[in-house]
């Protein structure tokens, strides 16, 4: 019985004009997405490339002395992943890199506001989250009323129907109807991107786009049950429209940029980089002038005032640098807030999940930041073991007098490679949010049963 | 016919709405096999309200309905099967064809395997156009979405059939057809409950004529005793008598 329902549903909504707008316009859009991002990504990937020629000049000019490297400040960029044809993350919005010394690692490029906006980052998450959403809703939202307008309801429930397969027959009809063009777009878009040579075709890649498929449905399956909702909580299509377009606006647009004022985000504001630099740098004089008193004459490396000077002037540095710490920290405080009051909307429930699912946004950068920590004590573990190799060198670290000042092997200078979060790793991070998903659509799977079993269908 | 067990039962049967009125009260009906039982009545009598109570689209206040024996708020899937359904406006998939709607409701009534040539047939049997067999309902007239209606009640097989004002806004030739097809469907046993506003067909055509009044069954009569009576002006007296007091 299931299946003859659903056939029907089937023939019915394929058959359907605004099946075939929806259906054209998910091609085009995939389409024309596709081509854009490869354009986009040859331009990062360019950057990028740049930027680690020159930051290989850099470490090469500093290869005549050990105690050069002291200064040298790589700027190391995150580097472009074509996941984020998929979910960007709002990396556009976010730093674009760290600049790192052995004395401490800084924000680089662009910084975006914390409160983003969901239109500001165009990637595939972004079409489902707005576009998909709005045609998955307006697929069903007459599903259930039209039929007893029409008079057809009846005389289906005059047989031997029960009400729930006949609910469930129009919801697995909407996921088709709304699933098939999906993945013939998605596989047109990995062809494209394929053949403008943006390896996409990896089973990482593959792994990431089902997981994001599968994500999409459940985003998806919301706004389905949602419109199925509309149609029998209401007496008519017509104002199951009214409701569902309320909603739509409501979940998708007003939610998701309702959260940061409520929640007052203006008092967890961050100052600007001049702000901080100066804040670093009244740190670094408090603790010189703390020393104020003191003789830190730098004589001879065995003399203790030079001893001195060298601890201070490390002291001042790493107070500096906490500074800094403290505001990335604080910074990326409060994007996790703001995105925590943003799960309210499943509209940003499903960005979250899909980003982290990827590995872009906050979650990169985080795990970009801790390689660049780390990369940071590799250097730093190299400039001791290359300064140890020298019997005339003092081993002060790190002042530039009392460093060896013998030339060293600029290979073995240890290089940055940024690796990709594993996809274990990404799936934990995007539990929470998938779980969020799959509360919501329990939720409103509930409703519109209850809703169904009540309606009156004469 | 009283040692037969009705196909169609209504056993003390209220429907009163949220909002209070009373739409069927304490009726009592039984149809038996090959019987056809027309409902009279003006509207808001209960008529439609009696055909909802039997497809359990609404609960009774009181009493039960009874389908093949089976109790249609216990039991509706099982009782289901034993009945069918025309409305006074059948409208179906207007995308799908004549065949395609009355594949799939065939398929909801039981019958899966069924072939093409088994649908033309009952499409012949009601009187459908050949060439309208495979063409699209939205543009059926009226009087083709009755008979493709009345097919699907035929090709289920049910034998209960429920029947609410189903010629109403048909022409006379079609009213007559349906008529036609009604009374082969009652020879083959079917228990057939009619409502209608037609007093001249419900004569026609019935073997028990009721007349409801503001869900009371005030009157009925039997095919033999209509002959010598004034069916219409029985009902026109009913109807200008005074109100029930409920």
């Amino acid at each position: 019985m299931f299946r003859y329902m659903l056939k029907r549903q089937l023939i019915e909504d394929a058959t359907s004009l605004r099946f075939s707008i929806y259906a054209t316009i998910i091609l085009a859009g995939l389409v024309a997405w596709s081509l854009i991002f490869a354009g986009i990504h040859q331009d990062r990937l360019a950057n990028f490339s740049q930027n680690a020629i020159k930051r290989g000049l850099s470490l090469r000019s500093s290869s005549s002395k050990l105690y050069n490297l002291i200064w040298v400040s790589q700027t190391i960029l995150m580097e472009p992943q074509s996941v984020r044809f998929i979910a960007d993350g709002h990396e556009g919005q976010m730093p674009q890199g760290l600049s790192v010394s052995m004395l401490g690692s800084r924000l680089t490029g662009s910084q975006g506001d914390s409160e983003a906006s969901i239109l500001n980052s165009p990637d595939l998450t972004s079409i489902v989250q707005i576009i998909f959403s709005f045609f998955a809703l307006v697929l069903t939202f007459n599903a259930v009323s039209y039929e007893k307008e029409k008079g057809t309801l009846r005389l289906v429930l005059s047989n031997s129907v029960l009400r729930n397969k006949l609910l469930l027959s129009k919801y697995a009809g909407a996921i088709l109807t709304v699933g098939i063009p999906f993945v013939i777009g998605l596989i047109l878009s990995l062809v494209l991107l394929s053949l403008r040579g943006i390896p996409v075709l990896s089973g990482g890649y593959m792994i990431a786009l089902s997981l994001f498929f599968l994500l999409s449905l459940l985003y998806l399956s919301f706004f389905i049950l949602l419109g199925l909702f509309c149609s029998t909580a209401t007496g008519s299509s017509k104002n199951s429209l009214v409701l569902c377009l309320l909603c739509w606006v409501f979940i998708v647009v007003v939610l998701p940029k309702s959260a940061g004022p409520l929640l007052r985000l203006g008092s967890f504001s961050v100052p600007t980089e001049k702000a901080i630099a100066e804040e670093a740098r009244l740190a670094g004089r408090e603790v010189w002038n703390r020393h104020s008193g003191e003789d830190m004459v730098t004589s001879s490396p065995q003399a203790e005032s030079t001893k001195l000077n060298v601890r201070v002037t490390n002291e001042a540095t790493q107070a500096e640098e906490r500074v800094f710490d403290l505001y990335l920290d604080k910074k990326m405080r409060v994007v996790s807030t703001f995105m925590a009051a943003n799960c309210v909307s499943p509209a940003s429930l499903f960005e979250y999940a899909a980003s982290a699912t990827a590995g872009t946004g906050l979650a990169h950068f985080m795990h970009f930041r801790r390689q660049v920590v780390q990369y940071q004590s590799d250097l730093i573990r190299f400039f001791k073991d290359q300064d140890m190799k020298d019997n005339d060198s003092p081993h002060l670290y790190f002042h530039p007098d009392y460093v060896s000042k013998k030339p060293f092997d600029f290979a073995a200078v240890p290089e940055f490679k940024e690796h990709v979060p594993r996809l274990l790793e990404r799936v934990k991070n995007a539990a929470a949010y998938g779980a969020g998903l799959i509360l919501y659509n329990a939720i409103m799977f509930g409703l519109v049963f209850i809703s169904f079993q009540r309606y009156d269908v004469r | 016919m009283a040692n037969q067990q009705p196909i169609l039962k209504a056993d003390d049967l209220s429907k009163r709405y949220e909002d209070g009125i009373l739409a069927v009260d304490h009726l009592n009906l039984n149809i038996y096999p090959g019987e056809v039982y027309c409902l009279l009545g003006a509207n808001g009598a209960g008529k439609t309200t009696t055909i909802n109570l039997f497809l359990n689209f609404i609960p009774p206040t009181t009493g039960t309905c009874y389908v093949n024996g089976i109790d249609v708020t216990r039991d509706p899937l099982e009782a289901k099967k034993y009945v069918s359904f025309v409305s006074e406006n059948v409208m179906l998939y207007g995308n799908f064809t004549a065949r395609q709607n009355l594949d799939f409701f065939a398929k909801l009534g039981g019958k899966t395997n069924l072939s093409k040539n088994d649908y033309y047939q009952v499409m012949r049997r009601v009187s459908l156009q050949e060439k309208a067999f495979e063409q699209r309902v939205k543009n059926f007239s009226k009087g083709m979405r009755q008979k493709l209606g009345i097919s699907i009640a035929v090709i289920k097989d049910a034998p209960g059939i429920l029947l609410d004002e189903p010629t109403s806004g048909l022409d006379p030739k079609a009213a007559e057809e349906f008529l036609e097809i009604l009374n082969e469907l009652k020879k083959e046993g079917k228990a057939i409950l009619m409502s209608t506003h037609d007093i001249f067909r419900a004569k026609e055509i019935g073997d028990r004529v009721g007349i409801m009044k503001e869900g009371r069954l005030v009157m009925e009569r039997t095919r033999e005793e209509l002959q010598y009576e004034d069916l219409v002006k029985i009902y026109i007296d009913y109807m200008k008598s005074e109100p029930l007091k409920i």
